[in-house]
């Protein structure tokens, strides 16, 4: 119960904190304040989906590792990402998506979306989510072959949560790549909002929709081959 | 009171030791300081740019970046310590055996939690010395006995508001939870997210009488120089008003909770 309101804190504080800015300045240029809700609800709906199938951003699993307690999901009859996937979320985090779509219907309600502009977002954003997904169980396995610690992950997730409630574009070159490529927050929340927001050419969508598709298979492969080299942490 | 001082020393020297042995935790700390700290710089240069202002709730551009840096350093004040070790402490039955021991639990914990955040503190000192030199703050002795005191009550707070969190281990399960959304709440109302002064004036004035200030938002105000020393005095005084009744609350919850503790064994 608890951790259903942890998860909900997420998105009350990203909203006071939009609400606020947007109260004493002119906030970001060329975003609203409903834009702004409706990229931070995005973010927290990503972030809340990632956490229902990989609690605390990977925390679980690295534990699980640690102590060599994964080993007996690694010998089921599935595959080892299907096994991680359906066994080391965090179903309260349903909370942080709930609370997402709340703040993004109510920030949708008072923005005029066409239904051409909503299915872009609907097709790129199902895009980032898997990529975002599946980076989040990438990172989980590089973190443990590095650091063999999850502490890591903790503050590695507030960091992308915090970016990615903002656009992209207020951060430096570097940060724009960083937070689009190596750590995809922005594929998975700031280009279909901004997709949709600002009715982005047949040629945009494509060139995100391509470079999604490779970002999954990257993290995808990258987390098999470190998989094949796992031995077990004992215990 | 040697004899005091002497066993503060003996659990501060063993914490550190143990700390020690999880280094790169701190490091990931201080690293990400920064980098959440730069993440705000940009999106307030973009903010202040979109403004046209060189002011903002009568804070300038680069008093706002130095505020989120500085955010950094006091974060280490916050401490869920006391509330993990006691948990653990009662889950495992240490607590019982801690009881027989020649040293008072509670300032046992607290000398233990205090060397496991003293390090947090120390790796934060660079972090004050990098914003201190490029915002160019006035530190005069005023402010840094001022900060001194604040950042004192401030951790007299956290670590009060952790034992009472902490203590509830005795009727539940599980704590930690309780701790985390504690805290995610404190954050905000600490101005961990955004100075306090940014609120609407009455929701302002009302976070300013709670202790959360003093973790965050009230000492970095004083090092800032945007708090006259007459405001940090005044919310120094509030600050110690309630780390009083906190005091007294838990020190009755502990008192009922000695008598109900049993131990799990082991």
């Amino acid at each position: 119960m608890v951790w259903l309101l942890y998860s909900a804190i997420a998105v009350i504080n990203s909203f006071i904190a939009i609400t606020i800015i947007y109260n004493v300045s002119a906030g970001i240029s060329g975003w609203s304040y409903y834009q702004m809700l409706l990229l931070a609800a995005s973010t927290n709906i990503v972030m809340g989906v990632s956490a229902i199938f990989a609690s605390n951003g990977g925390w679980a699993i690295i534990t699980k590792m640690r102590s060599g307690g994964i080993d007996p999901y690694l010998v089921r009859p599935y595959t080892t990402l299907a096994v991680m996937l359906s066994n080391f979320g965090d179903v309260e985090q349903l909370s942080a998506v709930a609370g997402g779509l709340i703040m993004f219907a109510y920030a949708a309600l008072n923005l005029r979306i066409s239904l051409a502009s909503f299915l872009i977002f609907a097709v790129l954003f199902s895009l980032g989510l898997s990529v975002f997904v599946m980076f989040t169980m990438m990172i989980t396995i590089v973190v443990y072959y590095i650091f063999k610690s999850g502490h890591f992950l903790f503050e590695l997730n507030d960091i992308i949560s915090n970016a990615g409630r903002y656009p992209l574009k207020v951060y430096p070159l570097l940060g724009q790549v960083v937070f689009s490529l190596l750590l995809p927050i922005g594929i998975a929340s700031y280009y279909p909002s901004a997709a949709m927001l600002s009715e982005a050419s047949p040629v945009g969508v494509a060139e995100v929709a391509i470079v999604s598709v490779l970002l999954f298979w990257i993290s995808h492969r990258l987390f098999y081959s470190l998989m094949k080299k796992y031995t077990s942490g004992g215990g | 009171m040697f004899r005091s001082v002497e066993k503060a020393e003996a659990l501060l020297a063993i914490g550190i030791k143990s700390s020690l042995a999880y280094r790169l935790d701190y490091l990931f700390f201080f690293c990400f300081r920064i980098i959440f700290a730069l993440l705000m710089l940009f999106v307030w240069s973009a903010i202040y740019f979109a403004s046209n202002t060189q002011s903002i709730a009568g804070i300038s551009q680069q008093q706002m970046y130095a505020y989120y840096f500085l955010v950094g350093v006091m974060f280490s004040i916050m401490t869920i310590s006391p509330s993990d070790q006691l948990q653990s402490d009662i889950r495992s039955g240490g607590v019982a055996i801690a009881f027989t021991r020649p040293i008072n639990y509670a300032f046992q914990l607290f000398f233990y939690s205090l060397s496991v955040d003293l390090l947090y503190m120390i790796i934060s000192i660079p972090l004050l010395v990098i914003t201190a030199f490029f915002v160019a703050l006035k530190l005069s002795l005023a402010t840094l006995v001022l900060l001194a005191i604040e950042m004192a009550i401030g951790y007299a707070l956290s670590s009060l508001i952790s034992f009472m969190i902490g203590s509830l281990a005795v009727y539940l399960t599980e704590t930690g939870g309780i701790m985390v959304v504690t805290w995610n709440i404190a954050l905000l109302l600490a101005g961990g997210i955004m100075p306090l002064s940014l609120f609407p004036p009455l929701v302002s004035h009302v976070l300013l009488l709670l202790p959360f200030q003093m973790f965050i938002y009230t000492p970095v105000s004083t090092l800032l120089g945007t708090m006259t020393s007459a405001e940090a005095a005044k919310e120094i005084a509030v600050g110690s008003v309630w780390a009083i009744i906190l005091f007294a609350v838990a020190s009755l919850m502990w008192y009922r909770i000695r008598k109900s503790i049993t131990s799990a064994g082991g």
